[in-house]
């Protein structure tokens, strides 16, 4: 496996897990949900930087016959961007720990509140979809770095002796 | 200085939608519900007299089960499947040929 694919895959990887935190507020805390999310935040920048390749190749030629099969994946990591772009605005809105730690004060509204949940739920929707494109990607990434050891077995006439080692035979 | 640029792309990306659907927001809530703010010198309280984040209403803090973790990976898990499913069956309708 390539150096590049092994970052891409322990990047996605660990912000998979840091997403279903990241969703779990009541069970970390606010601190830990703000702090994180702003971490998660970051790390889908680096997820972009290194599919940056493919995000230019397929905006230059998107309406091509070539690109028919790449425009849902392409529409669909827009959706995801721009319900992440929500999640983080929302979430600064009705931020406890993050916005008063920089010594700011942001105007109250119950509708971001609602935006908040909202777009969480779109973007687990979107994710979900996310994961599904790249499926096959991640099981053979999966399989390069845990090569299934299939041990063969002796053909049934193979005399036992073969098998036994040169150190072992009297 | 390539990588810089890329991050400055995303980012103002990133500000443009954001600002784009925060004017969105305010415009439309500002014409529901009256806003305050925390501190601020017009006296207003929020309806509910509740200057917390509005998050976790009326809830316990402290450590619980991770139910909202559970409930995100179950709607991916279904929503991936769904779609893994929805593929399959696309795909072998079309490599089923059409009936004389």
């Amino acid at each position: 496996m390539s150096k590049q694919n092994m970052t891409r895959l322990l990047l996605d990887l660990s912000t998979f897990v840091a997403l279903l935190v990241v969703g779990a507020p009541h069970f970390t805390g606010d601190a830990v949900h703000e702090w994180l999310a702003l971490a998660l935040s970051g790390a889908i920048v680096f997820h972009l930087l290194l599919n940056w390749k493919w995000i230019v190749e397929v905006t230059s030629r998107l309406f091509t016959k070539s690109a028919k099969n790449l425009r849902f994946g392409y529409f669909l990591n827009w959706g995801l961007f721009v319900s992440g772009i929500m999640i983080v605005l929302s979430g600064l809105m009705i931020s406890k720990t993050v916005v008063p730690f920089f010594g700011l004060s942001l105007p109250q509204n119950m509708s971001w509140k609602q935006l908040h949940e909202l777009f969480t739920n779109i973007t687990m929707i979107l994710m979900g979809l996310h994961v599904a494109l790249h499926w096959n990607w991640i099981v053979n990434m999966f399989k390069r770095l845990l090569p299934v050891r299939t041990a063969s077995k002796p053909a049934a006439s193979t005399p036992v002796a073969t098998l036994q080692r040169k150190d072992a035979r009297s | 200085m390539n990588t810089v640029f890329k991050i400055l792309v995303i980012l103002v990306g990133a500000t443009l939608v954001g600002g784009l659907l925060y004017g969105v927001v305010t415009v439309t809530s500002s014409s529901q519900s009256p806003q305050f703010t925390e501190g601020s010198s017009s006296g207003q309280l929020p309806p509910d007299g509740n200057f917390d984040r509005p998050d976790h209403d009326g809830e316990s803090s402290g450590i619980q089960f991770p139910m909202d973790s559970i409930k995100n990976l179950a709607i991916i898990s279904v929503v991936g499947a769904l779609y893994f499913n929805a593929a399959k069956f696309l795909g072998k309708r079309k490599s089923i040929p059409a009936s004389v």
